[in-house]
């Protein structure tokens, strides 16, 4: 028997999946994504409910330094039982921050030939998905390239993604998360400057 | 004129009162207890059980009256049942060398320590009909049950490995993976094997086991110990930290003693097949030590060619609930691909009769 | 209002979150099936089973669900996965495409386009296109990993050389975003142009295969062919009986037992929306 509390929870679930299931079957376009849960220091809430949404025991969780904070990783535990580690390699998803986010992208799971989807999904927290270098997204659901604005990225971000995302279909997903927006780009997402061919 | 047939959610409601008027059968009989199913057609209740991943006799008896008897629709029922209780973690592996023994037998040896004693068995009986079930009988004076030692006897094959004859168990550092949560992928390790035959379909597993034994993978199998009981089940709620007992499980454990690996260089030994089963389903415990010995093959450096040794054959066809949801899926309706087929050969039809027309003229 | 005793959906969340990752990475990669622990469900395996997980794992209590079998909103087994969703989501349902936020489908694509707002999810019997050329998971992996489907060309290249023309009349292969070659679900080849570019998402299931994979939305989806014999889709030489339809799927309805027969549009609200319209 399930009580109203829980099919709340499974309702209010839903939702916020169904949020970052289009934006990551529409990369480039912004949704605002209600969130399950309060902010804890540098996480954002909107991050946290992402992770709320996919974690569980079976999956694990690398926290970049700014995020290793013991209230964030005892909420981690107690919503998702999920595994915290420190190795990048074995992780499933990470919380960075736009700034840090080129460095070690290589580090990741990107799969492998026959078991691509086994990588891993970083969820990259900026301040603004309105402002910031501007760049073009274009590629599987996406009707025509759509600029996409991501503030606190390194132009060298870009070109670090190119090279870990290279061997398609292996490579790294990515979701990058306001305080109240999610932005989705899987490998599958050919990103571009403007001007570029 | 011509009017698409509605109606389909009328026939649904109609076809499930008639099932549940032939499930009740002719009202002057007596209708059937769940309970009486429990107990007096155990070996049906063990057998979905096994193949329905649950135990609990009294679902499992429910399932079956409640499919008419029929035994794969009733492991599916529990199958489905199954998902949807919470799972609270995962129980101390059982100490089958602690089984509290009802029948333990070994073909290995005449005799062994702990004895043989051969409990409630169709083994020897004279299979004739006995009509004098047909009325209900009289109290059974209880039967005569040996003395059995008060120690749990020690395995067979512990014995062998004392004196370096058999291989060792299995061993491995990792806790094994659960079958339930992840997509069996191939090669699979032997933890997801075993728990693949003991879901499986008993009748698959029957024919592949005796196919080994008429030569399509031989491994020279002795029945090195049967025995079947009941076993304590122990888990440790992360609350307490301590292991309690949980309950009690009657199971069926098959140790075989295969076809011995070595050389004149390295000093041979026997090898092992194994089967667990909930209940006293014996024959599904030996066919699973049986297969699971030939699936071994390749550990083993032996070659593989018999259905039995192959993994993803075997593996992917074993669960009943799966073959006969697919099979029986043909009943659905395809008319839309069944027309596309029809369309084509019409056409191809046609271009063959034009084509003789042409070459006529 | 939906039975206090089940969860939102049916599933477990702790199973919808399993699905939806594989989801998500199913979106990422293409045509690329996904390993997924897939559960027993209340429906036997080979019925559904996938589509349902799949539907379970995206609904939301908004949604207005459709459900069709070979086109028709009311074909046994769409009926009873209709009221599965019922009774377990407590979701509003509708026959008319137009006004479904998600459709869940067996062996068609409707008539109507679709738009951004629509998420359509096929059932699948087997994933693998490659299956029935090679039996065995671990080499058809392989060969996907490889990019490696010669023996597909093969095949469909020996029909024509045998037949005169392909002979896969529905499950028609296509290759999708330019990398891997995909079964469509036993769809009538008549509806394989339909995945190419469509503004809705596509979500493939298979329950008992164990393998979910995804189109996304404006990807290209190119049914496999040769220069010399492109890609063909069915035509009849009937309308529908009942609409008039000409470009639509028919069924073929037997009339009598003298070889009486007459066609109507497969897709039972298309039909119903176009002889409305007249």
């Amino acid at each position: 028997m399930f009580d109203q509390a829980s099919m709340n929870n499974a309702q209010q679930g839903a939702r916020a999946f169904r949020l970052i299931l289009n934006a990551m079957a529409r990369p480039g376009k912004v949704f605002t994504l209600p969130s399950l849960i309060e902010r804890s220091g540098p996480a954002y809430a909107t991050t946290l409910t992402v992770l709320l949404a996919l974690g569980d025991h079976l999956t694990s969780i690398y926290l970049a330094k700014a995020f290793s904070t013991a209230e964030i990783e005892k909420l981690l535990r107690f919503h998702t039982a999920s595994q915290l580690l420190e190795d990048r390699a074995q992780a499933d998803f990470a919380i960075l921050n736009a700034a840090d986010a080129e460095m070690a992208l290589d580090a990741w799971k990107r799969g492998n030939p026959e078991y691509p989807d086994q990588s891993a999904t970083l969820l990259i927290q900026t301040t603004s998905l309105t402002l910031g270098q501007e760049v073009q997204f274009s590629g599987p659901g996406i009707q025509s390239p759509i600029t996409v604005r991501i503030a606190d990225i390194n132009p060298s971000f870009w070109k670090a993604r190119a090279a870990a995302n290279a061997t398609f279909p292996l490579g790294v997903d990515m979701i990058f998360i306001t305080p109240q927006e999610i932005l989705g780009c899987p490998r599958s997402t050919h990103v571009s400057f403007a001007g570029d061919i | 004129m011509y009017v698409a047939v509605k109606g389909g959610e009328k026939a649904i409601a109609a076809a499930h009162r008639l099932l549940a008027e032939k499930r009740r059968g002719d009202v002057a009989v007596p209708e059937l207890g769940v309970e009486q199913i429990e107990q007096q057609l155990a070996l049906s209740v063990e057998r979905v059980m096994n193949e329905g991943s649950l135990y609990d006799r009294g679902w499992a008896a429910l399932a079956i009256k409640q499919a008419r008897g029929d035994l794969i629709e009733a492991a599916f029922l529990l199958r489905a049942a199954r998902t949807t209780l919470t799972r609270f973690g995962y129980s101390t592996p059982i100490a089958t060398e602690k089984m509290e023994i009802t029948r333990r037998i070994s073909a290995a040896f005449k005799d062994i320590p702990g004895g043989q004693i051969l409990g409630p068995t169709f083994d020897y009986t004279h299979r004739l009909l006995d009509f004098a079930l047909a009325e209900p009988g009289e109290p059974l004076a209880p039967a005569m049950v040996s003395e059995l030692a008060l120690e749990p006897p020690v395995r067979v094959l512990d014995l062998l490995r004392q004196q370096g004859l058999i291989e060792a168990a299995t061993q491995t550092s990792t806790s094994p993976e659960d079958l339930t949560e992840a997509p069996l992928n191939f090669p699979a390790g032997r933890d997801l094997r075993l728990q693949n035959l003991v879901r499986g379909d008993e009748g698959f597993l029957l024919a592949l086991a005796y196919s080994t034994q008429r030569g399509y993978g031989r491994s020279h199998p002795f029945a090195g110990e049967i025995r079947f009981g009941s076993i304590e089940v122990m888990f440790t709620p992360e609350e307490l930290g301590f292991e309690i007992s949980i309950g009690e499980i009657a199971v069926t454990e098959c140790d075989m003693i295969n076809q011995f690996k070595g050389s004149t260089e390295v000093a041979p030994q026997f090898t092992r097949g194994y089967g667990l089963v909930l209940g006293q389903c014996e024959r599904k415990a030996m066919s699973m030590a049986l297969v699971d010995r030939a699936l071994r093959c390749e550990e083993l450096g032996e070659e593989r060619g018999a259905p039995a040794q192959d993994e993803e054959f075997v593996l992917s066809h074993s669960d009943n609930v799966q073959a006969t949801g697919f099979v029986e899926h043909l009943k659905l309706p395809h008319y839309v691909d069944f027309q596309s087929e029809l369309a084509m050969l019409r056409q191809m039809h046609a271009e063959i009769a034009a084509k003789k027309k042409a070459a006529a003229e | 209002m939906s039975s206090a005793s089940y969860n939102f959906a049916y599933l477990s969340e702790q199973t919808k979150r399993m699905i939806r990752r594989a989801l998500l990475k199913a979106i990422a990669i293409p045509g690329y099936q996904v390993p997924f622990a897939s559960r027993e469900m209340p429906m036997p395996y080979g019925w559904g089973t996938g589509g349902v997980q799949v539907t379970a794992a995206i609904l939301v209590p908004e949604d207005v669900l459709k459900v069709i079998d070979q086109g028709a909103d009311d074909t046994t087994n769409a009926v009873s996965l209709r009221s599965f969703f019922v009774k377990t989501a407590g979701i509003a349902t509708t026959e008319a495409t137009a006004e479904a936020t998600v459709i869940q489908t067996r062996h068609r694509i409707p008539e109507a386009p679709l738009t951004e707002n629509q998420i359509l999810v096929f059932q699948v019997p087997i994933p693998e296109p490659l299956r029935f050329l090679e039996p065995r998971e671990t080499e058809t992996r392989k060969m996907h990993a490889l990019e490696e489907y010669g023996v597909m060309h093969v095949k469909l290249y020996e029909d024509i050389a045998k037949l005169g023309q392909v002979a896969t009349t529905y499950a028609y292969p296509a290759k999708v975003a330019g990398r891997y070659v995909f079964d469509p679900s036993p769809i009538p080849k008549f509806d394989n142009p339909k995945l190419d570019h469509n503004p809705a998402l596509q979500l493939f299931g298979a329950g008992r295969e164990k393998r979910v994979y995804a189109i996304p939305p404006y990807t290209s989806v190119q049914s496999l062919d040769f220069e010399d014999h492109p890609f063909e889709i069915q035509k009849w030489d009937h309308t529908c009986a009942l609409c008039g339809s000409d470009d639509s799927f028919l069924d073929e309805i037997i009339t009598d037992d003298k070889g009486g027969h007459m066609f109507v549009c497969s897709d039972t609200d298309h039909c119903r929306a176009t002889q409305e319209q007249k």
